[in-house]
């Protein structure tokens, strides 16, 4: 019993002479001085770009030569002319809707 | 600042390379850190701030590797242990020279009072282990199992470390009179 009350007796002691020493340590700049210190990490962007270009000239290769291109050709010549025309004109509008959105999305954040 | 912001500030990090979210995170535990190594190096201002520089650097690059199993303070710590051994170990060989003239020296650069060196001549008295899990459970308010987490050591270990750690430190208060006028 007399054992427990040290121990808890100690522990209080500790706590606050730790609490008493403990202090917050202004930044100073210092993590700014972190900041300059961090190497710069290479771009990679250009990878993305490479294989984004790859897999679109196998698709159009692919395409021409399969006929499916001449197909969707055919395809679309049987579509009316007022269709073709309404799905032009909505391209400005779906833009517009999504920019706006992206916008949106900014403010939000900010 | 909670630690679902330290997970979206990692994240931003990892996946967009943004480095004002790792200035977050750098502000938020920069005085958490430096306190540590200060009380480390029994105050030694200069060394503990490129000890803490080394630390956020270290975790910078290797931020990677941070899974979110631990928090990311006790990731932090980890390193920031690890560090600080790394650092002991290489200057061993200075270890000869006049540690009475070192604390003189540190005393008038850093202008300690009464009670900071206090502290330092308290955490003289510990084992270097000792020191190191007696201040991430009193002064950084970790617990056992985070202790042992950054320490590397079984949960047994870590709680001898703080009672041994517990008893040197209580008889040398008790004998320095602190604590009697409360």
């Amino acid at each position: 019993m007399q054992v427990m009350e040290k121990i808890n007796n100690d522990d209080l002691l500790l706590k606050s002479f730790f609490n008493e020493n403990k202090e917050k340590i202004a930044d100073n700049g210092f993590s700014k001085q972190v900041l300059k210190q961090i190497p710069e990490t290479p771009n990679y962007e250009w990878v993305v770009w490479l294989f984004a270009a790859i897999g679109v000239a196998i698709s159009l290769l692919l395409g021409y030569s399969s006929g499916l291109f001449a197909m969707a050709l055919t395809y679309l010549r049987q579509i009316p002319f007022y269709y073709l025309v309404g799905i032009v004109f909505c391209f400005p509008l779906m833009a517009m809707l999504a920019v706006c959105s992206q916008q949106n999305c900014r403010f939000k954040i900010a | 600042m909670s630690k679902t912001d330290d997970i979206r500030w990692v994240a931003q990090v990892t996946l967009f390379g943004d480095k004002s979210a790792f200035d977050k995170l750098t502000c938020k535990y920069q005085s958490s850190i430096r306190r540590f190594f200060l009380n480390l190096t029994m105050g030694d201002a200069p060394l503990s701030d490129d000890l803490a520089q080394e630390t956020f650097i270290k975790a910078y690059m290797n931020l990677n590797s941070f899974k979110g199993m631990a928090g990311f303070s006790t990731w932090l710590y980890r390193i920031a242990y690890n560090v600080y051994y790394d650092s002991a170990r290489s200057q061993k060989h200075y270890a000869d020279i006049d540690e009475y003239e070192i604390d003189r020296q540190h005393q008038t650069q850093n202008e300690f009072s009464a009670e900071k060196m206090d502290i330092y001549k308290a955490l003289k008295l510990l084992r270097k282990e000792e020191q190191t899990a007696v201040l991430l459970f009193y002064m950084e308010d970790k617990t056992h199992v985070e202790i042992a987490k950054i320490m590397d050591c079984p949960l047994g270990t870590v709680k001898t470390y703080i009672l041994k750690g517990k008893e040197k430190l209580s008889n040398y208060l008790t004998n320095a009179g602190y604590g009697k006028d409360k």
